[in-house]
């Protein structure tokens, strides 16, 4: 994993700490899904993870962006920030 | 429309706080049938039921109303699914009243229920009197500025009655819906019954928020997208009335409460976008005093814990809602609408 994954992914960590998302989840990594198996996140929480993605990295996720595609796993949230806000 | 109708299957014999959630549900995402057997039993009912509805004044429901209501309890059901359903009021029911009277105000206010939206189909309604008490907590309440949630309970009558009564009383409210809200659950259900239902509701709200289905965007195994509470948040900032049901077993993630001598799984959703706003959770409830006589009851907002983490606080919120709802069931118990769904210890 690059350093700037990396990067997104401690600050993705702390955010799921911060709100008392990680229900007692091990080790994370980019493999680690959000929704259903993993940390089995529903639709408010991912919503207020959401939130506190915009407040952290300073950005606005569109509406139409929230597909679940995008909160399968954390890497796939990674890449979903990396290719559409994180430029 | 289409979409996929999302069920599920849980397991008894849970300790109250158990969450019914990941390897524990197992959620089935299936398309809607184009059509079932019991779209059969809805056209039936709009064919027998409407012309009635809105012809004959609700204080003669009880004459002709409740005899077609018995004729499908003794009949339609079958008597072996009558005798579970007798048994289970008894076995979850603290109080030594009859169950099989609790069963059959089931029937019968299951189709008064229905009535009630046939009749609100006349030109101009119709006007029961709804007393809605309480109306100075929600206003207390909205004067934080952080929006409201009105949890409403599980009994008979809520969907349409709060909604009008709040309306009545002044109130613009946003309410949180299914796609599939009504009484069918087939593609040609949702598209052409259910909307006859829908309308008379919407009369009295500002906005409908609606739980998209799966189909709609993202993939089969993950469920709907996040918009919809996206929106919901918006509006609680934006200092809204807003009301969710609280139908036992409905939600993206349940958790067991305690309720009589079982449990009732309800959906952590309230409670969790109430913690994730700091807007006020207060439960309400609806009770029928007489044909054409309503009561709309809010309750004191539930007090947010300040300790435990936010599971352990969204058990406190969701048990303490059980507790509520108990409370009026033991004094109505012909009220509640989901003895099917209590869990039985």
């Amino acid at each position: 994993m690059d350093a700037r994954r990396e990067n997104i992914l401690i600050r993705i960590k702390g955010i799921l700490s911060k709100l008392e998302l990680l229900n007692g989840a091990g080790i994370l990594d980019e493999k680690t899904g959000l929704l259903g198996k993993g940390l089995g996140l529903d639709s408010v929480e991912i919503v207020q993870m959401v939130s506190a993605l915009e407040e952290e990295f300073s950005l606005t996720i569109n509406d139409d962006d929230l597909l679940p595609d995008h909160f399968l796993t954390l890497g796939s949230l990674i890449s979903f920030l990396e290719d559409n806000y994180l430029k | 429309m289409a979409g996929h109708v999302i069920q599920r299957i849980y397991s008894g014999n849970r300790k109250s706080g158990d969450t019914v959630g990941k390897k524990e549900i197992k959620k089935i995402y299936q398309k809607p049938p184009l059509f079932s057997l019991k779209d059969l039993g809805e056209i039936m009912t709009i064919i027998i039921l409407f012309p009635l509805a809105c012809i004959l004044s609700p204080k003669l429901w009880k004459i002709f109303l409740w005899p077609l209501a018995e004729v499908y309890y003794f009949t339609a059901r079958g008597t072996k699914k009558n005798a579970s359903d007798i048994k289970k009021i008894g076995d979850i029911y603290f109080e030594s009243t009859n169950p099989e009277k609790i069963e059959l105000a089931w029937v019968n206010n299951s189709f008064e229920q229905r009535a009630l939206y046939f009749r609100e189909c006349r030109p101009g309604g119709w006007n029961p009197e709804i007393n809605v008490r309480g109306t100075e907590l929600i206003d207390k309440a909205l004067s934080s500025g952080k929006g409201v949630i009105l949890w409403v309970a599980p009994f008979f009558f809520n969907n349409l009655i709060v909604k009008k009564g709040l309306y009545q009383a002044g109130y613009r409210i946003i309410h949180l819906s299914s796609f599939s809200h009504g009484p069918s659950v087939s593609k040609l259900g949702i598209r052409y019954f259910n909307p006859l239902f829908i309308r008379q509701e919407n009369k009295f709200l500002e906005e409908r928020i609606v739980i998209q289905p799966a189909s709609r965007s993202g993939s089969i195994k993950t469920g709907p997208d996040f918009t919809h509470i996206r929106k919901l948040e918006k509006r609680l900032r934006e200092n809204f009335l807003v009301t969710i049901g609280s139908e036992p077993g409905f939600g993206q993630k349940t958790i067991f409460a305690p309720f009589l001598k079982g449990k009732m799984p309800l959906a952590t959703g309230a409670p969790a976008l109430s913690l994730g706003t700091g807007s006020a959770l207060i439960p309400v409830v609806t009770l029928r005093k007489g044909p054409l006589n309503f009561e709309v009851i809010i309750e004191n907002p539930l007090e947010i814990p300040t300790e435990g983490n936010r599971h352990d606080k969204v058990n406190i919120l969701l048990n303490n809602f059980s507790q509520t709802v108990e409370t009026y069931v033991l004094k109505h118990p012909e009220s509640f609408r989901f003895w099917h769904k209590i869990i039985v210890e």
